[in-house]
């Protein structure tokens, strides 16, 4: 090799960017991203590696774009490449931090927490009281039962009335009750008849159960009786005021027996937990403070399921504090917590509209 | 053997052996015609109903009572078998003789077409066969190629044991209908569509003779409700359940069956009458050709009942609110729901009294659950069951009538309420709502003869019953309405005169005629 060929090639000036290839490449890199993207939008681990990797091809196909258009140096490109890369990256990472931060700074209420939890279901304080159409309207957008019974043909509302009558849980018998202001009459008995249906074989059981315990006359046959007419009066088949009748049976039976068996006593708290919650007697509800605390001392695990239904009276009533002292009782007896009272523990703290002192 | 009958009513269910609405309507319409006769055509459920005595006193008018059941005695002996039935050679001769009626039958059944059928019943050259045992037609050996064929193309994806038994239990009815010997008459009137309804039809295009239908309640929509709750329909056990399948395949089955029968029923009808406006609607959704369906509605004795009603008097103060209701006791008339507005009125009117008059026969189950509920609701004292009762004698003692039904066609008792000046509470169904408000404008004129409530709300009936308890006058303004309603739009003289006419139509020279008309409800459709 000559010394001028070699000196005249050292310093030769830089070659002229090619407009046409820099463009061709940014627009590889352009497409590449598309296809990223749309192999992201498949999902599946194939589709996120898929698209993982057309991302980085075309960032690195940017930067060969970039020295092809600009000549600039190295690094400058490898910052600008990065960036590129990082892009994504840095979405990821706001997404993550930003409703974290807003959570935080609009701390959720706690009995918002506890009704977002439970959503009032199984709840027979609700069952008594409110609007089904309300009800119903709420529901709209997430159950597809309730959209169906709305806009559905005549033979799937039928349909729809013969699967809830079998399923028979009191949400269905609710939406049952909102059939029977159907604009067709076929559908209106049906829905009627399922109902009474539902009501007569629990009847059906409580009639059973009513001989049973005239016969035995002992505590496990008064609490099954007691629990058979609390079944009935929250299952939803009845008229409020109807229902009422079947809380204060149950009640009146779980309040004459006092157990010595651990096992029963707890039961009859339960009972007399749900029955006066129902009723919506705070008032009843406070007498059994003492009783919890000498069932958690018989037997933890089954003072367990009392304990959680006397918090959730307690939060329904707005009052906080009895679910934490329940918590932090649990806590320390090693058993676990649900969901809905760990939420409400962890919701920022807030005043009492009614006492309901344990 | 029976003369022949100027009127055969053919009769499902109902009057002369069991009590009811529909019962003493078709008996004031013998009772009330004495230049007319009639044959009473009578369709039991069962072979060993047919022993039953009637719970009328037949008018003398009736000179005929036939009856044919829709199921014959099941036989226990193996020899009778399925499979031994389908052994060739057993009846084959003279069961093929019916085989035109099970083709006709299956083409009414799986693609609504009447023609087939009407042309065996009418051809001239066909002498009736001997009737013969419909499970020997069923599964000659033809007409277990033809129903092979028939579960190829309509169901094959279908369970094949339960579209054998569905084909049986549904085909065997309408076979013993059209086997059953025919009473002579010079014109058929049917109270239903369904089975009596089939069997009037083949009466009509067999005689060439006129038919009338009088439908009540909606034969096909009582059908439809019992079948989509039913739980006798044949359907796969779960387990085997195929997504493709369809699960209501059986039920619709049935309701198709009624639905054809009723279709046939309107197509041979020379009168279609109902008995208030929102049958009509129905009617024609379930296939009653358009104009066809005309309205004569219930009426009441009402000079008889005004003259029972006479010593009713405006209650005293302290004198206890008598509730009455009047009716069968049975599920479809729904006495819980009563009983439950009876404890929820103890507060608001604890001097309420509620009596139940009427048969408690029909449902004796039902009736004992009803008398548990009462007790069960602590309402001793305050509600008691007093069995069948004489209209004439309870009217002038009750302060409303009450009607908690879940369906109805256009119940008599609030008619004979309106008629004694007796405010009512009824339930939303039928026409219980035009029967209290009134239909048309000059109707509504007169104002509300009481409350119309939904069905199944105890809480809504009681508080129609508090509202009538707590004000005596509005009880008498709305007493007076119903009363003048009934004066003007529900009399027994205008039923049946309207009834007069549309006999006197069929019996004519013209009348005649009209059974011989192929398809007079639905000429040039087909």
């Amino acid at each position: 090799m000559s010394p001028t060929q070699s000196e005249g090639a050292a310093k030769a000036p830089p070659q002229t960017p090619s407009m046409g290839r820099a463009a061709l490449w940014a627009l590889g890199a352009l497409g590449l991203e598309v296809l990223g993207l749309g192999a992201a939008y498949l999902g599946g681990p194939l589709g996120y590696g898929a698209a993982a990797g057309a991302h980085i091809t075309a960032a690195w196909a940017s930067r060969i774009a970039g020295r092809t258009r600009s000549g600039a140096s190295r690094s400058e490109l490898d910052v600008a490449m990065l960036v590129a890369l990082g892009i994504p990256v840095v979405g990821i990472a706001l997404a993550w931090l930003l409703p974290r931060s807003l959570n935080s700074a609009q701390a959720v209420d706690a009995h918002e927490a506890f009704e977002e939890k439970r959503g009032g279901e199984n709840s027979a304080e609700s069952g008594l009281s409110g609007n089904r159409s309300d009800d119903l309207r709420g529901r709209l957008d997430v159950e597809s039962d309730e959209h169906a019974l709305r806009y559905g043909d005549t033979q799937r509302r039928t349909d729809l009335v013969r699967k809830l009558g079998d399923r028979g849980r009191p949400q269905d018998h609710e939406l049952l009750w909102c059939v029977l202001d159907d604009q067709e009459e076929e559908l209106r008995i049906q829905a009627f008849q399922r109902l009474r249906q539902a009501r007569r074989n629990r009847q059906e059981t409580i009639e059973a159960l009513t001989s049973r315990h005239s016969e035995e006359s002992s505590e496990t046959s008064a609490l099954d009786l007691a629990e058979a007419h609390l079944d009935l009066a929250k299952s939803k088949v009845l008229d409020p005021a109807l229902a009422r009748i079947e809380l204060n049976a149950a009640l009146g039976l779980a309040r004459s027996i006092e157990p010595a068996d651990p096992k029963t006593a707890s039961r009859a708290c339960a009972l007399r937990l749900d029955a006066a919650s129902a009723l919506g007697s705070t008032g009843e509800a406070a007498l059994f403070a003492s009783d919890l605390r000498l069932d958690l001392r018989f037997d933890p695990l089954q003072a367990k399921y009392a304990l959680v239904a006397w918090a959730e009276l307690a939060i329904r009533h707005k009052n906080k504090q009895p679910v934490l002292d329940v918590a932090a009782r649990l806590v320390a007896a090693g058993l676990g917590l649900p969901a809905w009272m760990e939420e409400v523990a962890r919701a920022r703290p807030q005043a009492p509209l009614e006492s309901v002192a344990p | 053997m029976s003369p022949v009958a100027d009127i055969c009513l053919v009769l499902e269910g109902t009057y002369p052996f069991v009590m009811g609405g529909v019962s003493a309507w078709v008996h004031h319409l013998i009772q009330d015609q004495p230049n007319l006769t009639f044959h009473l055509w009578y369709i039991a459920a069962n072979e060993g109903d047919t022993a039953m005595e009637p719970v009328y006193e037949l008018p003398p008018n009736v000179v005929g009572l036939s009856v044919v059941a829709l199921h014959g005695k099941r036989s226990e002996d193996p020899k009778h078998s399925i499979a031994n039935l389908m052994r060739p050679g057993r009846s084959a001769r003279a069961a093929s003789k019916w085989l035109p009626e099970v083709a006709a039958l299956s083409e009414l059944l799986f693609r609504g077409h009447q023609a087939p059928l009407i042309e065996v019943l009418q051809n001239p050259n066909r002498k009736a066969p001997r009737p013969v045992d419909p499970l020997d037609v069923l599964v000659h050996p033809e007409s277990w190629e033809a129903m092979l064929d028939l579960y190829r193309k309509e169901a094959p994806h279908e369970s094949f044991a339960n579209f054998f038994w569905t084909w049986i239990n549904s085909a065997t009815p309408p076979l013993r209908l059209l086997m059953a010997p025919i009473p002579e008459a010079r014109a058929y009137h049917t109270v239903s569509t369904g089975y009596a309804g089939l069997l009037a039809a083949r009466a009509s295009y067999e005689r060439s003779a006129p038919m009338a239908l009088t439908e009540h309640g909606i034969y096909t929509k009582e059908r439809r409700i019992d079948i989509n709750q039913a739980d006798w329909i044949l359907e796969r056990p779960r387990l085997t359940e195929l997504a493709e399948r369809d699960p209501a395949y059986f039920r619709g089955w049935w309701i198709r069956l009624f639905q054809a029968m009723s279709q046939f029923t309107y197509a041979a009808s020379d009168r279609l009458l109902t008995i208030h406006h929102g049958n009509t609607v129905l009617q024609r959704k379930d296939g009653a050709p358009e104009g066809r369906p005309e309205v004569i509605p219930n009426g009441v004795d009402v000079t008889k009942i005004m003259a029972c009603a006479a010593g009713r008097k405006p209650r005293a103060v302290d004198a206890p609110f008598v509730i009455g209701f009047i009716g069968r006791v049975a599920p479809i008339k729904d006495i819980e729901t009563l009983l439950d507005s009876m404890a929820l009125l103890s507060d608001t009117v604890p001097h309420s009294r509620l009596r139940i008059m009427g048969p408690m026969s029909e449902d004796a189950e039902y009736a004992e659950r009803c008398q548990a509920h009462l007790q069960w609701l602590g309402l001793d004292g305050r509600a008691a069951f007093e069995g069948t009762v004489k209209l004439v004698d309870v009217l002038p003692e009750i302060d409303v009538l009450v009607l908690t039904s879940i369906s109805e066609a256009q119940p008599l008792v609030l008619l004979e309420a309106g008629a004694a000046g007796i405010p009512v509470v009824a339930t939303n169904v039928g026409a219980c709502h035009e029967l209290v408000h009134g239909r048309t404008d000059e109707d509504k004129a007169l104002g509300p003869g009481g409350f119309v409530t939904p069905i199944g709300s105890p809480r809504a009936t009681a508080e129609a019953l508090a509202r009538l308890a707590n004000d005596p006058k509005l009880c008498q303004a709305m007493g007076k309405a119903g009363e003048a309603r009934v004066q003007r739009f529900y009399t027994q003289t205008s039923m049946i005169d309207a009834y007069r006419s549309v006999y006197g139509e069929l019996l004519s020279p013209a009348g005649a005629g009209l059974g011989s008309d192929p398809l007079p409800g639905i000429r040039g459709a087909l």
